[in-house]
């Protein structure tokens, strides 16, 4: 098949794909609850039990204390990511905290948080280190 | 008999439409019917990215493994021809061969760093399938298609078969497809097969690695089949949080090369960072898929014997969770 036209068939794919994915709602965010973050957490950290939880009004993030450390959860899409915030570097957003973790895999994160969320997350966080 | 000129098709190429029709479907599918998989347009879009960017290496370094592939051609005395059945008898080694490699991809860290995007989803539909790699020629794993050519069959040949394996795989990263005919499932790859394959959970861990027969891993001891009272749950132990396609395609390299760079280290224990299994430590607090099962057993009493658990003795917990 001539490259001319593979590329015009993947470029004119994957729009598609991409449109119909919009129009179909599939790129609403996942919204936690506390059980879901728990769950979502213990799956994602093996052998973790979550003793506190701090969810985020936004339903987008969540601040969780397990074995002796403190760990950062948040929406990826529908579904979750997670990092030990003890190496991270925080940072006030307009928004609510950016975290710059040492991860290549995960290396920044902006939390949405109101501000009494930012003056109570942002301490539990250095202090973690 | 003359091989210099045999050429084949370029079935993948080919296959492009038929992918993106499929995915459209799918998609389609589980919007209508609301079952059958999830969707998730950033996670989808990065896995199509990944599929175009491992089909750009393929145009800009494929030329590593055929010509290695070629140099073997020419010293070997074997030639079998490419009659049909020869190919049909290519298509089957092939696939003994991809199932070697693929277990390689799990058991040994250098290969795993190339594999591990594909597993780097959370969801698991069609286009899961083409999140392929992009690093595949850095693990040097053609050296498992020496055999082949050695035995007489030419590179085109395995090359070609080895395409018609990648398409044959795509059906079967799908939640819409529930289970084939039993004789299909007991020979066959399939949807249920293969979603063991990716799933986290600790029964499930380096199971089910065939490409199109799933006799191979009945055959090697490393077949698990789906339970229904555990769900496949899709991604990696521990999962990446992001969805760049640059960071999917290289986190495991630079975290090996990290590893590496750690002072104090052995030699040997820098070797061992590369070739042992993925989540080996060297100071013994790493987490592989042995020890998460034996975890899971010991707080799962009742799951030892089950499929996935035969041969696990369990282990208490640790404190930190595994990598």
């Amino acid at each position: 098949m001539p490259l001319w036209l593979l590329g015009t068939i993947v470029v004119v794919g994957l729009a598609a794909i991409w449109l119909i994915m919009r129009v179909y709602g599939f790129d609403r965010p996942l919204v936690l609850t506390h059980d879901v973050a728990a769950q979502e957490f213990a799956t994602d950290n093996p052998g973790l039990v979550p003793e506190d939880i701090h969810l985020a009004k936004s339903g987008q993030s969540a601040l969780i204390h397990a074995g002796g450390s403190t760990y950062v959860l948040w929406v990826m899409g529908q579904d979750v990511a997670t990092q030990n915030v003890a190496k991270a570097r925080v940072n006030e957003a307009e928004t609510g905290l950016t975290l710059r973790l040492p991860d290549f895999a995960a290396p920044r994160v902006t939390l949405t948080l109101t501000e009494d969320e930012k003056a109570l997350w942002k301490p539990m966080i250095e202090g973690a280190a | 008999m003359d091989l210099s000129s045999l050429t084949y098709p370029d079935v993948v190429s080919f296959a492009v439409p038929f992918f993106v029709a499929a995915v459209i479907f799918e998609v389609t599918w589980i919007f209508v019917k609301r079952r059958g998989g999830r969707y998730e347009t950033r996670d989808a879009m990065t896995s199509l990215a990944m599929g175009v960017g491992n089909v750009v290496v393929g145009i800009l370094l494929g030329f590593v493994t055929y010509g290695f592939l070629m140099w073997l051609w020419r010293i070997t005395p074997l030639d079998l021809g490419a009659s049909v059945w020869v190919v049909a008898l290519c298509f089957v080694l092939d696939d003994l061969r991809y199932y070697w490699v693929h277990r390689l991809g799990h058991r040994v860290r250098w290969v795993w760093a190339s594999h591990v995007n594909h597993h780097s989803s959370q969801h698991y539909n069609l286009t899961t399938a083409l999140r392929q790699t992009w690093t595949g020629t850095f693990t040097f794993m053609m050296l498992l298609s020496a055999p082949l050519v050695l035995l007489g069959f030419h590179p085109a040949m395995i090359l070609f078969v080895g395409g018609l394996n990648l398409i044959y795989q795509f059906w079967i990263h799908t939640e819409a497809i529930d289970k084939m005919p039993r004789w299909f499932e007991a020979v066959m790859n399939t949807p249920s097969h293969h979603r063991v394959h990716h799933g986290r959970n600790p029964r499930y861990l380096d199971a089910n690695y065939a490409g199109v027969f799933i006799v191979w891993d009945k055959m090697f001891g490393t077949f698990v089949p789906e339970q229904a009272d555990d769900r496949p749950d899709y991604g990696l132990v521990h999962n990446i949080g992001t969805f760049n396609p640059l960071r999917v395609a290289f986190h495991e390299w630079v975290a090996i090369f990290r590893d590496l760079r750690q002072p104090g280290l052995t030699w040997w224990d820098r070797l061992r960072y590369a070739l042992m299994p993925p989540g080996w430590r060297h100071d013994g607090t790493g987490g592989g898929s042995e020890r998460l099962k034996a975890e899971y057993v010991a707080k799962h009493p009742d799951a030892a014997g089950t499929p996935g658990f035969e041969t696990v003795r369990p282990v208490q917990a640790r404190a930190e969770p595994a990598e």
